[in-house]
């Protein structure tokens, strides 16, 4: 599990954020007292950090500024002013990202996302699932020498719920992903894609690949 | 005397080039004059200062709020209150206002203009709206938007958020469609935001940019009068043009036309 270190100092921010974090599965601390920060940060050695520009003491920048000559975990800056000269300032610190308050979720958590998918790397292009082979680029899933096209929105949402593979996915998580990748579709257009993806994977062979949980979304088995 | 006053562009200089008059007829002039002048330049030193505090703490106050509107927002999601986030979301869009209002006299003060893609700014702000655009049924047709433009990227953004919050507002028929899309012309790129809502009356037209304007057939829930009004007033700022074109409970079309400099082409290769 990814663990984050929330800095900010108004309680119920901070408290909501975590609840936040924690429901989009990640492990959320919240760092407490604002003397020793730099160190703290350093032993709890955290996998992101989102950090508020106006902090106790120190601020946001000046703290970003003294972390990156030890360390190079991704930060988020989070601020009220949305300025340009802000962002600019601290990219140059070494802000991964940068976001304004009041936060909106969808965009928190997509930035988040995005800012420790880009940290992997290794994103992959072939995919191996059950006796398919998935090329990503080409849009193509293949079993030995018979290979079905893939739409653009289909392998977006196979590709979601291959990584979250055997855990629930939502049906907003999935709406929200698409929307993302500039794909606006509505709710009926998302049932039908799924279910032409599951007839897709059913054609090569794998039958009921992905399972509806009533009420809560769908899994990749 | 009467010659140099008429002269002067700004009358009220006059007290500052006029000539010291000694005589007995002259000096009580020259010293009322004097002494007038000064104490209204002092008024209106000090009227410019309480304009200028009274700004800041607009400023300060639209960026205090928005930490327990944060808070709020962030319950709100959590507790999946669909509602409760409807609110919150009317009272981001007010803070909005009031923040750009407060900074639209001296918005070249603010100003970063850099290049940028047109989808850049729309994708956030479509993001942004995803639950009401769902909840909604509203159909999104976003294409054509690879296009760059040069112009400050959070005062257009606001722009074209008060475009999108009308057009959304202001949906009223089964089938609800936006469509936002950009045409590069010889001297221009124009950015369009189409929405098949109740549209404007003709006899309105004339007057949906004016301060506090709401319309006469509108629903005047949540319409405030100042969100065209920002936006004209900043695009002209910006030089942007803002034109609106709509045929009454039909459709409402509003254009973002960007000058094409000669160096657009290279821009656009670079």
């Amino acid at each position: 599990m990814k663990k984050i270190l929330i800095i900010e100092d108004d309680e119920s921010v901070r408290g909501e954020l975590k609840e936040l974090l924690s429901n989009a599965g990640y492990e959320a601390l919240i760092l407490e007292g604002y003397s020793n920060m730099l160190d703290d940060i350093l032993s709890i050695h955290p996998d992101l950090i989102l950090l508020d520009i106006n902090i106790p003491y120190m601020n946001g920048e000046v703290l970003l500024k003294n972390l990156r000559k030890v360390s190079n975990i991704p930060v988020i800056m989070v601020t009220s002013k949305n300025t340009e000269i802000d962002e600019v300032l601290s990219m140059s610190y070494g802000a991964d990202d940068y976001i304004t308050k009041p936060y909106n979720p969808t965009i928190l958590l997509l930035r988040i996302g995005a800012v420790l998918k880009r940290l992997e790397k290794n994103i992959m292009d072939v995919i191996e699932y059950h006796d398919l082979t998935i090329e990503v680029k080409r849009g193509i899933v293949k079993k030995d020498k018979e290979e079905v096209i893939l739409t653009k929105n289909e392998m977006i949402i196979f590709l979601y719920l291959y990584e979250a593979k055997g855990s629930i996915v939502t049906r907003d998580e999935l709406m929200t992903e698409l929307w993302n990748n500039d794909e606006y579709i509505n709710d009926n257009a998302l049932t039908v894609n799924i279910s032409r993806l599951r007839s897709k994977l059913r054609e090569l062979g794998v039958e009921d690949a992905i399972e509806t949980r009533k009420g809560q979304g769908y899994i990749l088995l | 005397m009467i010659h140099s006053c008429d002269k002067l562009k700004e009358k009220y200089y006059i007290s500052e080039i006029i000539r010291k008059d000694d005589s007995i007829e002259g000096y009580p002039y020259y010293y009322v004059l004097k002494e007038a002048s000064k104490a209204m330049n002092d008024k209106i030193s000090d009227i410019e200062k309480n304009e200028r505090d009274y700004e800041e703490y607009i400023e300060s106050f639209a960026h205090e709020i928005k930490t327990p509107i944060a808070a709020l927002s962030l319950y709100a999601d959590n507790m999946k209150d669909a509602s409760l986030k409807y609110e919150i979301r009317k009272i981001e869009e007010y803070v909005e206002q009031v923040l750009y209002y407060a900074r639209s006299d001296t918005a070249e003060k603010d100003y970063f203009v850099k290049k940028i893609k047109l989808n850049e700014i729309i994708h956030p702000l479509i993001l942004k709206n995803k639950d009401v655009l769902l909840n909604n049924e509203i159909k999104l047709n976003v294409h054509d938007l690879e296009v760059l433009v040069y112009t400050d990227e959070k005062w257009l953004s606001f722009m074209i958020r008060q475009v999108l919050n009308n057009a959304i507002k202001y949906l009223d028929k089964e089938e609800k469609t936006i469509e936002i899309y950009s045409e590069v012309h010889d001297n221009q790129v124009v950015l369009v935001i189409l929405d098949n809502g109740c549209g404007i009356r003709a006899s309105d037209a004339p007057r949906v940019f004016d301060k506090g304007f709401t319309g006469s057939n509108r629903k005047k829930e949540y319409a405030t009068g100042i969100g065209l009004y920002l936006v004209k007033k900043l695009s002209e700022k910006l030089d942007i043009a803002v034109s609106i074109e709509s045929k009454y409970q039909e459709y409402t079309k509003v254009s973002f036309v960007f000058p094409k400099s000669k160096m657009y082409e290279e821009i656009q290769k670079s």
